[in-house]
């Protein structure tokens, strides 16, 4: 009796039975039942089952299934508001927890006090660049006073370069000593030819002495040959202070000198002072943001935090007791 | 009042509402428990639980047909009571002898009660054999085929009420209609005249 039909053409003439085919399909089959009579069987016991299990008597309900007052308590307006207070009272811990985070976690606490210092960033970084800027202007009391901020960017530890360049450049020009190009300059900022380069900014070539510059004259020509005392000599002079004598020029590098904050071998047990560079240091010393100090801003945020995570807790917890009280209750 | 306005007035609180929607679909609820639990008791208590899990879920419709969103409620308390079945099967695998309470070694509580064809050509209840080809068959088969076949529901209710799309609902259908029939060819016997007569001139 079984009939010899793919699974597909089972499936196909079942929805067809039910009209559940598309008009295409529908001509398909009704030209195959006409062509193949097993598929035509197939199908006729299909119907048949189909008929079998629709004249399945109807069972009768034992009784009625309504609800009544006493199974379904009344829901009062109050009922409809646990599931937002519930989903409030989450929010509020997921909240809670993301600022304990944002609070206590290394790498989010550094960046808000990145953020906090991003307002005083500016004035130090254009303290760092006055001392250029009031060089090149004679009428300035720091005129005299150089400033040597030691490792500050680029007009910071240029001097070893530029020592290295006077060793291998020889016929270099002039160790320019614009800020720009640091101490004793870079190869970039080293002419070849030997002739005399008038810096960009001729304040500090004429008379005013450049926070670089020694007390030598600012223009200096280097000699076509320059001799290899004179090249090795060249970091020591280009890394010392503008501040220092012209002797310092010469001072061997025996682990003295501005790098390794050392004064020269000559100016040991002498006391220097120098007012205008010393108060200029002081300033920047005060503008630059310590990791330890608290910014305004940094107190004004942590204010805030404190004050949203309390709104956040006591929120979080009315919410929370209120769902559970109306959903014991309703 | 149309039976979109029971809805409405049902998802506002109104029991009175509520019930003229369960008046009009329990006896189809009942019978379909009934096909899946093949238990009377079984069924009258998965429908009163179907009835009130759909008032109290009434915010969660959505439209459509609300007799298949019935019928899925219904749907989920038999798989909800299948399932406790599985877990807590009520047949012990060894009776105890309530007399000396020891264990019976006899194999007769092994046999099957249910009706074999034989006992059923006895009887003569057809409802009985299709039943029993209705056990046979998987949850999923099952659901499906009494709600397209015994309930007369159309594809699309039933992948409302099951949860799957229609191409599921085609497959499982001719599946469980191959397997009903190869199920059903010790009970044609059983059928009616006119399904006897008409077996008799397709066998």
């Amino acid at each position: 009796m079984t009939t010899p039909v793919s699974p597909d053409d089972w499936e196909l003439l079942s929805a067809y039975l039910d009209g559940q085919v598309s008009a295409r399909e529908n001509e398909q089959v009704r030209l195959r039942l006409e062509a193949q009579p097993e598929l035509q069987r197939a199908f006729e016991e299909l119907r048949r089952t189909r008929m079998v299990l629709r004249s399945v008597p109807r069972k009768r309900v034992p009784r009625n299934f309504t609800l009544t007052r006493a199974m379904v308590p009344e829901r009062r307006p109050w009922s409809r508001l646990v599931p937002s207070l519930s989903f409030a009272s989450g929010l509020a811990t997921l909240l809670l927890v993301i600022t304990f985070a944002f609070e206590f976690l290394p790498g989010l606490n550094n960046s808000t006090q990145q953020m906090a210092a991003q307002a005083p960033a500016p004035a130090a970084t254009a303290a760092l660049q006055a001392p250029s800027a009031s060089d090149s202007n004679p009428s300035t009391p720091n005129q005299g006073a150089p400033i040597v901020i030691w490792g500050g960017g680029a007009t910071g530890m240029g001097g070893g370069a530029g020592g290295g360049s006077g060793q291998e450049l020889p016929n270099a020009g002039v160790m320019a000593t614009t800020p720009e190009t640091g101490i004793g300059g870079g190869p970039t900022s080293a002419p070849p030819g030997g002739k005399e380069v008038v810096p960009t900014e001729p304040a500090q070539v004429e008379g005013t002495q450049s926070p670089f510059s020694t007390s030598s004259p600012s223009i200096v020509s280097a000699p076509t040959e320059t001799p290899p005392e004179k090249s090795t000599e060249a970091p020591a002079a280009t890394s010392t202070p503008a501040a220092t004598s012209a002797p310092a020029l010469a001072a061997p590098l025996t682990g003295e000198g501005p790098i390794l904050g050392i004064r020269p071998t000559q100016e040991m047990g002498k006391i220097v002072i120098d007012q205008g560079a010393d108060q200029t240091s002081r300033e920047l010393t005060s503008r630059q943001p310590t990791p330890h100090s608290t910014s305004p801003e940094t107190s004004f945020i942590s204010g805030h935090l404190v004050a949203i995570q309390i709104g956040l807790v006591v929120l979080a917890l009315i919410a929370g007791l209120a769902a559970f009280y109306l959903r014991r209750r309703f | 009042m149309d039976e979109v306005a029971l809805v409405r007035a049902a998802i506002n609180g109104d029991l009175d509402s509520f019930n003229r929607l369960v008046l009009a679909y329990q006896e189809m609820a009942y019978n379909l428990a009934y096909r899946m639990l093949s238990d009377e008791d079984a069924a009258s208590d998965a429908t009163q639980t179907a009835f009130f899990s759909a008032f109290r879920s009434l915010s969660s419709y959505r439209g459509g047909s609300f007799r298949a969103w019935v019928m899925r409620m219904v749907t989920n308390t038999c798989y909800d009571e299948l399932r406790r079945r599985q877990r807590h099967p009520t047949t012990p695998l060894e009776p105890v002898d309530e007399e000396d309470d020891e264990e019976i070694e006899s194999p007769a509580w092994l046999a099957d009660s249910s009706p074999n064809p034989e006992q059923t050509l006895e009887q003569g209840q057809l409802d009985q054999a299709v039943q029993s080809c209705l056990e046979g068959l998987t949850d999923e088969f099952r659901v499906v085929v009494v709600m397209v076949d015994v309930e007369g529901m159309d594809y699309q209710e039933v992948s409302i009420a099951i949860g799957k799309p229609l191409g599921t609902i085609k497959s499982r259908v001719a599946r469980a209609r191959l397997k009903l029939r190869d199920c059903l060819q010790g009970f044609w016997e059983l059928l009616p005249v006119q399904f006897r007569l008409e077996n008799k001139d397709q066998l």
